[in-house]
């Protein structure tokens, strides 16, 4: 049966996760010549202190990525289920409701995670050419918030799309919002190094939040 | 005979909108169960609450034994539900929603689908979205057949279809029920088609049901009886005799459950003249009409 809920969502979502996967080795392909090109016309030194002096994260272009594929993803796996209350079909399967969510969810993060190694290994790349090891450890702990920001907007999305009413949607955004934006608060390297574990364990508790518009559609709050 | 359904004191509203009060119902194993109404009277409240979908403001419903807002994954694998619309995964293709389904009914049987899928004359990767609304109601039923149940719910299953997927539909339905006898609780809008498949059925007005009995008992017991009034008839009132009555100028026609006799000697203690008085033989969308009216 997990087989089974698998296929289904990997039929919906396939095309999202292959374009998301093109996207982001787009993105970094275009920042691995942004940074060749920096280094061919600026001085090594002045590089330095751009780069590291000045705590300018020249990935930055790629912080917004993940939050814009997490949207297009709940979105994409979602919206086909509230359509025509297809809800319906999936909760009227032989198989716990609660395990069915948990499941289209974290197969969902799943993927959206694969994406995200994609974006990690190909930014340790980069920076292994150009910059030493630390810099490059720094990197991935910097965009680490990132990508947890997308995880958690994955959650968010997930929830609006599939809770019929509208002011549960704002409620849920409400919720969300203010998580999601001190994810993204960094001004430098490393910034995050302390709280990571913290924000992790709390993005983890939004995982349950798509229980309220499950159940609120499973025991007919809607016409 | 064992009860399949059973709604005792059902009652729902939405807000203050009540939809209908205490009703009571019963299924019997192996029948095929007809719920008949107009528009907005409930019908597909009622299939709602039956499947857990509406959690019913009052009364109860139990469905295989267990009460419907909580019916519990394994009794769910035998209850066979088409949705309004022939609701289905639109983004897969035939061969992808077999596939999908087969993996959560033990007792899943492929050739049903594949031999309604083959009689459609579609390829195994057409994609359902690309189906007309005839086509996916064959896929719909498919699916239901194959998962094997042993109550089937069909929420109008006449919605969109033409004449002809309607009598596809209804041909293999009727196959498969007498064949493996299933019960089915169904609805449709489209009553005349249900005169040949269904056993029993109530008939829904508003708030409340008119009727509950075998569908032949109301055939042979309802009647229509026409007749010209001289003058003007008094205003009729609904009571044992008068289920239903209408008129164009001073042709009338009056719906009851009495014979042609009792209906006369009613009219007579009235004091009104009629003439041309007689019955006119009914099918199941006339005799409907004329128990809820056609307004």
């Amino acid at each position: 049966m997990i087989k089974a809920v698998f296929y289904k969502e990997w039929l919906k979502i396939r095309w999202v996760v292959f374009g998301s996967i093109l996207a982001v080795l787009g993105f970094l392909i275009y920042l691995g010549l942004n940074v060749r090109q920096y280094f061919e016309m600026n001085d090594p030194i002045d590089v330095w202190v751009y780069f590291v002096q000045r705590k300018v994260l020249f990935y930055s272009v790629l912080k917004y990525i993940p939050t814009f594929i997490a949207i297009i993803l709940a979105v994409v796996q979602f919206a086909p289920e509230m359509i025509k209350k297809r809800y319906r079909l999936t909760f009227h399967l032989p198989y716990s409701e609660i395990r069915s969510l948990f499941f289209m969810s974290g197969i969902g993060v799943m993927l959206l995670l694969s994406v995200a190694l994609v974006f990690l290994i190909g930014l340790s790349i980069i920076n292994s050419i150009y910059f030493p090891t630390e810099l490059t450890i720094s990197a991935l702990v910097s965009v680490l918030p990132w990508l947890l920001a997308g995880v958690t907007v994955y959650l968010g999305t997930s929830a609006i799309v599939l809770d019929p009413s509208w002011k549960y949607r704002v409620l849920y955004a409400l919720f969300f919002a203010p998580f999601i934006q001190s994810l993204f608060m960094e001004q430098g390297y490393y910034e995050y190094k302390y709280s990571l574990t913290a924000y992790f364990l709390v993005s983890l508790l939004f995982g349950f939040v798509i229980l309220f518009p499950g159940y609120r559609l499973r025991k007919g709050s809607v016409k | 005979m064992e009860n399949v359904i059973e709604c005792v004191n059902l009652t729902h509203s939405y807000g203050n909108k009540l939809i209908y009060e205490n009703l009571n119902f019963s299924v019997q194993k192996g029948k095929i169960f007809g719920i008949l109404g107009k528009n907005g009277m409930g019908k597909t409240t009622t299939i709602n609450i039956l499947m857990g979908f509406l959690r019913p403001t009052g009364g109860n419903c139990y469905v295989l034994g267990e009460e419907s807002h909580n019916i519990s994954p394994q009794t769910r694998a035998r209850i066979g539900l088409l949705h309004e619309g022939h609701v289905c995964y639109e983004f897969m293709t035939v061969a992808q929603i077999e596939k999908f389904y087969s993996r959560f009914f033990p007792n899943w049987r492929k050739d049903l689908y594949f031999g309604l899928i083959d009689r459609l004359g579609v390829t195994y990767d057409h994609k359902i979205s690309n189906m007309s609304c005839g086509q996916r109601s064959q896929v719909a039923l498919g699916l239901i057949m194959a998962q094997d149940p042993e109550l089937m719910i069909l929420d109008d299953y006449s919605m969109g279809l033409d004449a002809g997927y309607r009598m596809l539909f209804i041909d293999y339905l009727i196959d498969y029920v007498r064949e493996n006898e299933k019960t089915v609780f169904m609805t449709s809008h489209i009553i005349q088609d249900l005169e040949q498949i269904i056993d029993d059925a109530i008939i829904m007005g508003r708030k409340k049901i008119l009727l509950q009995m075998p569908i032949k008992e109301f055939l042979a017991t309802f009647h229509q009886y026409h007749f010209d009034v001289e003058g003007r008839l008094p205003e009729l009132e609904f009571d044992e005799t008068v289920a239903n009555w209408e008129n164009i100028k001073n042709h009338y026609s009056l719906y009851s459950f009495k014979s042609e006799k009792d209906v006369k000697q009613y009219l007579d203690k009235m004091g009104v003249s009629i003439s041309d008085f007689h019955e006119i033989s009914m099918n199941l969308e006339h005799a409907f009409i004329g128990l809820t009216g056609k307004y």
